[in-house]
Formats: C-alpha cells, sequence, structure tokens
C-alpha cells in the first residue's frame, strides 16, 4: 500500500499511509484507538476506498474495491466483529464462503471439509451448532479457518486477541506463527506491546501517520513502541489546569469491587474536587465501566456508593437523585433526544406531571442555554440541528446544573472541535473545583494528563495506577499498552503473555 | 351438519389453500432474503387479475397462470426497486403497494367490464393439476433452501447482510431476485385462485389471503412445508364456513366468514413465539452502516 489517504468527513483517517506485508512474516500493526488500523486493514480487504493512494496485491494493482475479487486474490480480514452467519453451523458457513458447486454438499462431506481444517491447522471449532452458540474463541477460529480454507496468502486478523482469554491468544499467536512459516503474510493488529513481540516486524500508526514505519521488531524496546503509539508531543488541545489537588478530599465516590462483564473486581476512591482520570485503549473494559456506574446496566457483584451511601444497582433514577451526573460516551444514544427541542432535553429526568407551556418552558431555558454557552437558533431548535460541541454543551448543562456531587464523565470531549473541547474540559474542571469528585473515562491522554488530579489505566478490566502529577508519560504509555498487566503477572508468578 | 364432515369440503379446503399456499412460498424467498413484503395481498391480487384477463382472452387457463406469474413477477420487480434499491421504509411501500394494486386492478377490471355487467366465467382448471403445481413448488422451495448454494446465500443476506457482502456476494442483487421470485409466486397464487376454484374476477377477489400468507410464514418459521401445512388448515377453515354459512343456525354468519382468519390468527400466536425470524428482515443493508 503506497501512500494510501481517507478521510471521513472532516476526520482524517489515514494520510499518506505505506503498508507492507511480506510473506512469511508477521507483521503488527500497532496503534491507539482512532490511529485508523481498522481503515486500513478495511481498505486492504476491499471493505472500503481509499480516496488517495495505491494498493498492489502480488504486483497486481488494485483499481476497484470490492471484497470479492480482493478475496480471490488471497486477501481475508479477520474482522473485531465476526462476519460469521450466525443462524448457520461451522460447515455451513464454510459452503457460503467457498461453495463447491449449485447444490450444497451433503452434511458428511461438509463436516469432512471442517474436520481436515481442523486437523490441518489446529484450530477447534465444533460443527453442528449455530455459529451465535459457539464461544468468542471457537467463532474466531472458524473465521481463521474460513479465510484458511479460501487458501488465503495474506491474513488480516484485526485486534485478534481482544476477545480471547490469555491461554487462547497464546495459542492464537503460536498459529499465526506456523501460518506465517508456510508462507503467508499475516497482519496482526494490536495495541498490546505483549504481542507485538511475537511478530517479526511493525508498523506504529498514530492519528492517521506513521510514526514507526515497517520495523524490525527487535530494534525497539517496549518504551520506544509505547511513545510512537502515544506520542510524545504534550501539546493537547486542552488548556492544562493550572493548579493541581495535592491532597484529595474526603471520599465522595466510592466503587468496590465492581465486576460487569470484562471488569473485575474493579475498586476505585475519589474525593470531593477531585478529577481521576481513566486512561486506557477502547475495548478494556470502559464501556462496561461507564454502564455499570451510570446505572445502564447492574453489576455483576460490588457496591457503588456517594458519600457513603450506595446505590441501588442498575437503576438511573437513583443514582440521579442521589446526585450521580452522568455524561456518556455516546451522547446521542444516552444523553439527548434529537427530535426533541433544546428546552425538553434541558428537562429530561425531572419532567413535571403537568408542564408548563411551550413559552415558558422556553423562557426557562434560556438563561442556562447561555450560562452553558450553548449556540444555537433558540430554546424551540430541534437537537438534532446542534454542533457537537454544543450538543454535548447542552448535556453539561442538563447534568451540571443540578449541582451534583459527583460526575461520571465518557469521553466528553470525543468528536469536538478543539475549541468545544476546551469549554468542556473547563467546565467539568470548574466544577471540580466547585468540590465535585469527577470520574473522567478519556480516550485521549493528553486531555487525561491536563485535566487529571490523578491518572489510573484500565487494561484488560484492572486499574493499574495510580499515576500522580507531574505525569511520567512514558510509563502511562507503557501501562496502556499491557506493560504493567505483563509486570504484574510475571511478579505473581503467573503465566508470562504471549511470548 | 352431514355437508360438513365430507370429502367435499375436505376437496373445497385443498382448493381454496392452494392460492395461500403458493403467496405463502412466496413470501419466504422474500423474507428470507431480509425483505420483508408486506405487498403480498397487491401482488396476488395482480396476478389474479393478470391471469384472469389472459384466460378470458386466451381460453386457456394455463396461459393464465403464466401470466399470473408473470405479473407477479413484474410486481415483485417494481417492490425490489422501491425497496432494495431506493432503501424506502419496507412496511410503508409494502401497505402502500397493496392499497395501490386493490385500487389499479378495480380501475383496470372496470375498464374492461362496466359495472353491473356480469363479467364472463373463464375455462377452470381442474383441482389436481393445481396440487401438483403447488407441490412441485413447495418441494423447489424446499430443495432451495435446504441444498443449494443459492437457498443458502439467500438465508445469509437475510440473517446478516454485512457477512455476506465481506464474503463477496452482491447482496442488492440476491434481494433482488429473491424479491422477483416472491412476486411471481404470490403472483401465481392470485391466478391460481381466479382460474381454479373460483373462474371469475371480482374487485378484491383474494379478500385478505395474501396477509393470510404472511402470517402464515410466521407461524410456519419460515420454513416451507409447514407453512403449506397452514395454508390447507385455512382452506379448511374457509371450506367449512362457507358450508355452515349455509347450515341453520343461530349463529349469525358472519361469525363464521370470520373463522379462518380467527384460526390463523390463533395458530399465529401459538407458534409464532418459537420462530425465527431472519435478523436483518425488513433492514435496507447499507455497506459499512452499522
Amino acid at each position: 500500500m503506497r501512500s494510501v489517504s481517507r478521510r471521513f468527513g472532516e476526520t482524517v483517517a489515514l494520510d499518506g499511509v505505506d503498508f507492507e506485508a511480506r510473506p512469511g512474516e508477521i507483521h503488527a500493526l500497532l496503534g491507539a484507538n482512532g490511529a485508523g488500523k481498522t481503515t486500513l486493514m478495511r481498505i486492504l480487504a476491499g471493505l472500503d476506498s481509499p480516496d488517495a493512494g495505491t494498493v498492489e496485491v502480488f504486483g497486481q494493482r488494485i483499481e476497484h474495491f470490492e471484497p470479492g475479487p480482493i478475496r480471490a486474490l488471497g486477501v481475508a480480514l479477520v474482522q473485531q466483529h465476526f462476519t460469521l452467519v450466525p443462524t448457520l453451523t461451522a460447515s455451513e458457513n464454510l459452503v457460503l464462503a467457498r461453495p463447491e458447486g449449485a447444490l450444497l454438499p451433503p452434511g458428511r462431506t461438509a463436516g469432512a471439509r471442517v474436520r481436515r481444517l481442523v486437523e490441518q491447522f489446529g484450530l477447534e471449532v465444533r460443527d453442528g451448532v449455530p455459529a451465535s452458540q459457539l464461544s468468542v474463541g471457537e467463532r474466531q477460529r472458524l473465521e481463521i479457518l474460513r479465510a484458511l480454507d479460501a487458501d488465503a496468502k495474506i491474513l488480516l486478523l484485526d485486534e485478534p486477541t481482544a476477545v480471547l482469554t490469555d491461554v487462547e491468544a497464546e495459542r492464537l499467536l503460536g498459529v499465526a506463527r506456523a501460518l506465517a512459516d508456510q508462507g503467508r503474510a499475516l497482519v496482526v493488529i494490536t495495541h498490546r506491546l505483549a504481542e507485538v513481540e511475537a511478530c517479526d516486524r511493525v508498523t506504529v500508526l498514530r492519528e492517521g501517520i506513521e510514526a514507526i514505519s515497517d520495523g524490525a521488531v527487535g530494534g525497539y524496546t517496549r518504551a520506544d513502541l509505547a511513545s510512537a503509539m502515544i506520542g510524545t508531543d504534550t501539546s493537547g488541545t486542552i488548556t492544562a489546569r493550572t493548579t493541581r489537588r495535592t491532597e484529595a478530599g474526603p471520599v465522595c465516590l466510592r466503587v468496590r469491587d465492581v465486576s460487569l462483564g470484562r471488569v473485575s473486581s474493579l475498586s476505585l476512591d475519589i474525593g470531593e474536587g477531585e478529577i481521576v482520570g481513566i486512561a486506557g485503549v477502547d475495548g478494556n473494559g470502559q464501556s462496561e465501566l461507564e454502564a455499570a456506574l451510570s446505572g445502564r446496566s447492574a453489576a455483576e457483584s460490588g457496591e457503588v456508593s456517594i458519600s457513603g451511601e450506595s446505590i441501588a444497582a442498575g437503576d438511573p433514577r437513583s443514582r440521579r437523585a442521589q446526585g450521580l451526573a452522568y455524561i456518556p460516551s455516546d451522547r446521542y444514544s444516552w444523553g439527548l433526544i434529537g427530535p426533541m427541542d433544546l428546552s425538553d432535553n434541558l428537562e429530561l429526568g425531572r419532567v413535571l406531571p403537568i408542564r408548563p407551556n411551550r413559552p415558558a418552558r422556553h423562557k426557562a431555558a434560556r438563561p442556562s442555554l447561555d450560562h452553558w454557552d450553548v449556540r444555537t437558533a433558540g430554546p424551540h431548535a430541534k437537537t438534532s440541528s446542534l454542533s457537537g460541541g454544543n450538543a454535548q454543551k447542552l448535556v453539561l448543562a442538563r447534568e451540571l446544573d443540578e449541582h451534583p456531587s459527583a460526575v461520571l464523565a465518557c469521553y466528553p470531549t470525543r468528536g469536538l472541535d478543539p475549541e468545544a473541547a476546551d469549554t468542556v474540559a473547563t467546565r467539568l474542571v470548574a466544577a471540580a473545583e466547585a468540590g465535585c469528585a469527577v470520574l473522567w473515562i478519556g480516550a485521549e491522554l493528553d486531555e487525561l494528563l491536563a485535566v487529571s488530579d490523578r491518572i489510573e489505566v484500565l487494561y484488560d478490566g484492572t486499574l493499574f495506577g495510580p499515576y500522580l502529577p507531574p505525569f511520567d508519560r512514558a510509563a502511562i504509555g507503557l501501562a496502556m499498552a499491557g506493560d504493567a498487566a505483563d509486570r504484574a503477572r510475571t511478579a505473581t508468578g503467573g503465566e508470562p503473555g504471549p511470548p | 351438519m352431514d355437508t360438513l364432515f365430507s370429502i367435499a369440503t375436505v376437496e373445497a379446503g385443498i382448493r381454496l389453500g392452494l392460492p395461500v399456499a403458493l403467496a405463502a412460498l412466496g413470501a419466504i424467498i422474500n423474507e428470507r432474503s431480509g425483505v420483508l413484503n408486506l405487498g403480498l395481498e397487491g401482488m396476488m391480487l395482480s396476478g389474479a387479475l393478470g391471469g384472469y384477463i389472459v384466460n378470458d382472452a386466451t381460453g386457456s387457463p394455463w396461459i393464465g397462470l403464466l401470466a399470473g406469474l408473470l405479473v407477479g413477477a413484474l410486481t415483485g420487480g417494481v417492490f425490489a426497486g422501491l425497496v432494495v434499491t431506493f432503501r424506502t421504509s419496507q412496511v410503508v411501500t409494502g401497505i402502500a403497494f397493496t392499497i395501490v394494486a386493490i385500487a389499479a386492478t378495480t380501475y383496470l377490471f372496470q375498464l374492461r367490464w362496466d359495472i353491473g355487467e356480469l363479467p364472463p366465467r373463464v375455462e377452470r382448471l381442474g383441482m389436481w393439476p393445481l396440487v401438483a403445481l403447488t407441490l412441485v413448488c413447495v418441494a423447489g422451495v424446499w430443495f432451495l433452501f435446504r441444498r443449494t448454494t443459492l437457498g443458502l446465500t439467500i438465508s445469509a443476506v437475510g440473517e446478516s447482510p454485512e457477512s455476506a457482502d465481506a464474503l463477496g456476494y452482491n447482496v442488492v442483487l440476491i434481494r433482488w431476485m429473491a424479491t422477483i421470485a416472491g412476486g411471481a409466486l404470490a403472483g401465481l397464487g392470485g391466478a391460481v385462485l381466479v382460474n381454479g376454484p373460483l373462474g371469475l374476477f371480482i374487485e378484491e377477489v383474494t379478500a385478505g389471503r395474501g396477509w393470510v400468507a404472511l402470517a402464515l410464514v410466521v407461524f410456519a418459521g419460515w420454513r416451507p412445508v409447514p407453512a403449506v401445512a397452514g395454508a390447507f388448515l385455512f382452506g379448511l377453515c374457509d371450506a367449512a364456513q362457507l358450508r355452515l354459512q349455509g347450515t341453520a343456525t343461530e349463529v349469525p354468519y358472519e361469525v363464521f366468514l370470520a373463522l379462518p382468519y380467527v384460526v390463523t390468527l390463533i395458530a399465529l400466536v401459538v407458534r409464532a413465539r418459537r420462530s425465527h425470524t431472519p435478523a436483518a428482515l425488513g433492514d435496507p443493508y447499507v455497506r459499512g452502516a452499522s
């Protein structure tokens, strides 16, 4: 792939990226969220087309980016979201991918095909049950078998270990090595350093640009890779706080042994007036943490309390009543109702049984909109007409106007322009300075460094930290890529990470 | 009541079940590909009128059936253009389609035969050729989904269009084909109704049989053999109610008229909870949208 670029609207996903995969090698594609890894792989698989640049597969230049012809050249992408048909069994899924003529083969023949592949590549998969009933690991192995069945020469694995247990992940990397030894080219997308070390070459993407281009894995230390992944420039878009707390106030928000999905037994205390930043790459338990704390899902176990008072699990209404404000990661799904006007959205969650008439509601909304700097045609405007920044300010207006004692802010600046992001951050800092405990789950390390009193790193459902100011950027970057977790495992005498 | 439990009732039931069975088979092909076809009633009606006019003109009920099939395929093509290519709402488009088809067939029919004029009875086919035809269709649809790659592909497109797309299948083309095939079978069903048991066309001759077929498809869990069994259950009830209307009872005849529909509804409620709906049913496919 030569100087491939792709934009989505305003966002530049890829900016002139060169990439090469060679037969017999495993090439790691490392990067944090939004670095463009997946976009690059989707282009290579023909599911997306580049705005500029060229792609060649075995010397043949790709003109039309369609999945069919590119598959025929021997490129197979195993996506994070599996593309098995959930109602079909393993053998049926294989037949669908590579039919043997117009008639389906009899059950026995199709079953033999699965068994032959399972034996040949050592990837175990049950046949005879719908794919939806297979474990995540099995589904992934089936996807890989399906690619191998089509004799894929170039195998692209998008975050293959994200959904696997450690043992499964280790086995998968072993299989990847065996496949490379057979002369296939493998590309493994990852954000884990331990996995990069199992590869031959590495490309690091950061914000659509190559930070490390096609280097031999042996030539880089973990620290090199981590800093390439998260960057070294500290000029974030957010104005850093001038003062930080040296001592937290009395504990306000207390999370005790909360488990939900990937998050296991997570504990965290946040004092009054403290901002705790949760750093980490997406998919390490952020969404489960958000769901459990906001009450959208009841945690499997554990307790969340605010000023010593326990919040009923899975009950957003009592969460609100007890003063935990929630700025959701997806403001359009969980924060706002697009077709309703601004004043209605401001009132959500505290609507009176009999409401004042519309002009009165609009009038009542105006001061709040002005105070929170929501730039709009007026309270009657539809919420869906707002820009991302103004929509987020509207959420802040509703959530923070009630003077909550704690705030759960999930990616509060995601998708905002720098000015709006700065405003949102300033407001949250102001809330903290007024005595509010703020839990800020963020994806951009720079903004967390700018605002937090304390940073914890969420990796694989567990917190690592605390990291205190002045922050050691490199140490946090290493923890985000799993280094701290690998060390902890080694120290306790457990299995080391994947080789 | 002697007439109720007779061979004649059963035969009438089979005759009345045939059009519903064919329409249900059409809907199965349609919906397994992920296209919800609420225009089924309209497609049946169009096929019925086409079959009637051609039979009247040529004197051959077989050519009439062929005409019904082609008219149905044509309506299926129009529907596919709207919902698959232009991605209009499948629910709204389907209902509108049926309403337009009712109005259009009435209009075309009245252009040819004035109100009050008695339209001619056309040559009718006997029961057994039609039974044979329907059985061939059932076997065909069963074979399609059980034993052919095409059938597997249609199901995959209806369950997980993004997977099928990623494997290089043309989702739009497959849905087009399935919708045309579904329309063709629905049109054939309509033509069987007028060229078989009835032998004439009247306004809204299908009388909701397309809707019954749609309900049967859910009842049958999108499988052809149970759908056809359900169609004959409906036909039997329909035949029974015709007999019951003729007997002197104190029950108002409207109750009997409602019987087949009520039985279908009950069967649907009892069975449908366990059936698996194609996951992408009713969703237009846009690459990369999900």
